[in-house]
């Protein structure tokens, strides 16, 4: 089954007939887990890096932001039996529009808020592809773990 | 013959914007709308008029009644609001259509020149800007010049994406220097040949370039904020990507921060699903 995250959402399985889907990331980063052994993963589709600008909505939806959507990311991974050691972690997304002073960097900040979540917390990334002023869409297979990221007018790639 | 020459010629030759669009736009900018006239034009026609009570009874508009007909749903939304929504449904037919040229699958254009306009709306709320349906209007219509630009797009992309990842070209600037004309720009034709007012052209035309815009420079600024929101969103975003320039004068002169734009995505962010529903379109393109 098609499992498809949207914007600010977040969806975790067991199955290995799903395909866990997120479409159009533009400056919003996508983050990607699986673990091979647990046959767990999860799919985070966030938009802004901080959950202080507004934390209502963090409380009412924690996906919108980075510091509060990674943590229920890796939480509802765990709770389906995955282990933080075994799990493969992939992010994609951050792009920005032609800004040549980066004041609208908003991919940027996004992906910054990410790195430091993951370096707090020994998360080691294993691919990354951010950046630029292209659209993402990711893709987990859960068979078989693989992990797909399509950037517009340039392919697809696997890990 | 030349790609501008033959895009000109297919101007005259594209399907019109169904004309109660541009009638109700006429009676707006005269400032003589009524409702009564608004609800005469649309009972001219029972399928927008159908079409029109399924947006206004959309889980989005959040009514809290049932509304079964036209004078009724601006009973409760008011004039504005149904005449928006009577604009989102007349761009339903030419918006919705796959546009390969642009990697959109169906219904990813008409998801982001919606978006557009109801963040455009937004925005000009917090401004308090006059002439708020001409900027819901045009940040709605503003890319209709890539309908008409698909096939030309399509058939030239890897000389136009060349010029965007090489030479530092915008999506917009790689059009015009390969086709000859760029989508803003036709988009802005289109306009003017439907018979839309010469602001609304003005509005289209300069929408990646708002300092270009003169005296329509303010409404500009408002859609290409909105334009820009939404491509940082991802909302039917296609084989240009982000390649748009960001001039921060823009800001500057919105006097709007980089935080405000954060509280607007996050704004917006939490009824994204509501108008995927309320136009009918899953937010899952063809993988």
């Amino acid at each position: 089954m098609n499992i498809i995250v949207g914007v600010s959402d977040m969806k975790v399985s067991n199955n290995p007939g799903d395909m866990i889907i997120t479409y159009s990331l533009g400056s919003c980063i996508g983050v990607a887990v699986y673990d091979r052994e647990a046959r767990v993963g999860g799919l985070l589709h966030y938009m802004l890096p901080e959950s202080e600008l507004d934390k209502e909505k963090a409380g009412r939806n924690p996906f919108m932001f980075a510091d509060t959507g990674i943590p229920a990311l890796f939480k509802a991974a765990y709770q389906l039996g995955a282990k933080k050691q075994r799990m493969k972690v992939v992010a994609a997304g951050g792009s920005q529009v032609l800004d040549q002073n980066g004041f609208f960097n908003i991919g940027k900040r996004n992906h910054t808020a990410m790195r430091k979540i993951f370096f707090r917390n020994n998360v080691l990334l294993d691919h990354e592809n951010i950046g630029g002023v292209v659209n993402r869409t990711v893709r987990i297979c859960m068979d078989t773990g693989e992990i797909n990221i399509k950037i517009s007018g340039q392919g697809e790639i696997s890990i | 013959m030349k790609p501008v020459q033959e895009i000109l010629s297919e101007i005259k030759h594209f399907d019109p914007i169904p004309q109660i669009a541009v009638q109700c736009m006429e009676l707006i900018e005269s400032d003589k709308a009524s409702l009564q006239g608004i609800a005469d034009l649309v009972a001219y026609d029972p399928m927008i008029s159908a079409d029109l009570l399924r947006l206004c009874n959309s889980a989005y508009i959040g009514l809290a009644r049932h509304v079964e007909s036209v004078r009724e749903a601006v009973n409760y939304l008011g004039l504005n609001r149904v005449v928006e929504l009577l604009m989102v449904q007349c761009g339903r037919s030419h918006l919705e259509k796959a546009q390969a040229g642009y990697d959109l699958a169906r219904g990813e254009l008409w998801r982001h020149s919606a978006a557009g306009a109801f963040i455009a709306r937004m925005l000009a709320e917090k401004r308090q800007a006059e002439k708020r349906h001409l900027i819901f209007t045009a940040a709605l219509l503003k890319d209709m010049g890539k309908v008409l630009m698909d096939h030309h797009v399509h058939d030239d992309f890897i000389r136009i994406q060349r010029l965007v990842a090489e030479a530092g070209h915008s999506f917009r600037e790689a059009e015009k220097a390969v086709i000859g004309m760029d989508h803003a720009e036709l988009g802005g034709l289109l306009a003017r040949q439907w018979n839309f007012s010469p602001q609304m052209a003005a509005i289209i035309s300069h929408h990646h370039q708002p300092l270009a815009a003169g005296e329509m420079e303010l409404e500009t600024m408002l859609v290409y904020v909105a334009d820009t929101i939404c491509m940082m969103m991802g909302i039917g975003v296609g084989a240009d990507g982000l390649a748009y320039r960001f001039y921060r004068e823009v800001l500057e002169k919105l006097s709007l921060t980089a935080r405000d734009v954060q509280l607007i995505i996050a704004e917006f962010g939490v009824h994204l699903n509501e108008i995927d529903k309320m136009l009918g379109i899953s937010p899952s393109p063809a993988a």
